[in-house]
């Protein structure tokens, strides 16, 4: 078959008669943006709330319960800090550029999250798991028995399911980069 | 909204919804939504339009890079036949072998690589190797190489369906 065939083929597709009001996606990108700017907004104010509420409590008393707390609140912190520049920084490839370079900006960014999923999130886990260690040798002195399994059975649990949430989410981007670098 | 863009959305609309048409497999909920997340880069960035190359081809480069960039939403599109087939302009009997082409078509082009697929689909809107070359950064030589390679494998996908 000739390839002039499978060109008349596709162009024979009609077009469109009225061309939809692009308004609604004028506004729905105005409201993103100040949604964006509200979370924002919320991140910084809790993130200064929690430095002064650490600098407040560690000037009285410095206990195992502040460091297993602190180490529990920073690492979901940073973890969220992470994912939004990481999110800020897809949103600001420059579309602009020839589809070369812009292939090689998308690989860039994946082969960060590639090194953020391989190093830095493992050792997020880590300190998240010691954290709850700290706090569930108190949580052993101050809950009931029964409280306590609760508590720690809860935690292993949901832990399982994030670890498999994260690991799937790796394995997507990891297809990802290895389709872009293919292409 | 500048009148400038209104008659640039006017204007590309459809040659933009057909290549993101191509690129997701006839889907045509997820090609909309291409082609507004197309059009809202071209309105964030029209003060940055230099005129090096025609508005077409910069609103071209633009569209290439943002179905790159849908690539992360993982979704594979599916072929909506009664809408894409039904758009076909001819009569019944050519009708026909236009339908069973075009649907074999879009299954073949899903099986390119991505950027052989958006290759394919500006060669299929009659863009020039000229132009390509501009949109993708390949050298001129490059492309008609390219090009050549992808045409021969799509045609014997279409033809023989592999």
């Amino acid at each position: 078959m000739e390839f002039k065939d499978l060109q008349h083929t596709w162009q024979q597709q009609s077009q469109h008669k009225t061309v939809p009001d692009f308004k609604p996606a004028q506004q729905k990108l105005q409201k993103l943006r100040k949604q964006q700017r509200i979370t924002q907004l919320i991140l910084g104010i809790t993130g200064i709330i929690l430095i002064y509420f650490f600098f407040y409590i560690s000037a009285y008393k410095f206990s195992g319960v502040l460091v297993g707390m602190s180490l529990l609140i920073g690492v979901v912190v940073i973890r969220s800090y992470i994912e939004i520049k990481s999110r800020q920084k897809l949103q600001r490839l420059n579309v602009l550029l020839p589809l070369n370079d812009f292939k090689t900006q998308l690989v860039n960014y994946y082969k960060q999250r590639k090194q953020l999923a391989f190093k830095i999130i493992p050792i997020l886990l880590i300190v998240y798991n010691i954290g709850f260690v700290i706090m569930a040798y108190y949580f052993y002195q101050y809950l009931t028995r029964g409280f306590f399994y609760y508590v720690v059975i809860s935690y292993v649990v949901s832990f399982v399911v994030l670890f498999f949430v994260i690991r799937k989410q790796v394995l997507n981007e990891l297809q990802i980069l290895k389709t872009l670098q293919e292409s | 909204m500048s009148q400038q863009f209104t008659n640039i959305y006017q204007n590309h609309y459809d040659k933009v919804y057909r290549l993101c048409l191509g690129y997701v497999n006839g889907d045509e909920a997820l090609a909309k939504d291409l082609v507004q997340d197309t059009f809202i880069k071209v309105w964030e960035h029209l003060d940055q339009f230099k005129q090096k190359s025609s508005i077409g081809t910069w609103i071209y480069r633009i569209t290439v890079n943002t179905c790159l960039l849908f690539i992360r939403k993982q979704k594979k599109g599916k072929f909506n036949e009664s809408d894409i087939l039904n758009s076909l302009e001819n009569t019944t009997e050519e009708k026909i072998i236009q339908e069973n082409r075009l649907q074999q078509m879009y299954a073949c082009i899903q099986q390119l690589k991505e950027t052989d697929r958006i290759i394919i689909l500006l060669v299929l809107e009659g863009v020039s190797q000229k132009e390509i070359a501009d949109i993708t950064g390949h050298s001129h030589q490059n492309i008609r190489v390219l090009v050549h390679r992808i045409k021969e494998k799509l045609s014997k996908c279409v033809s023989h369906g592999i």
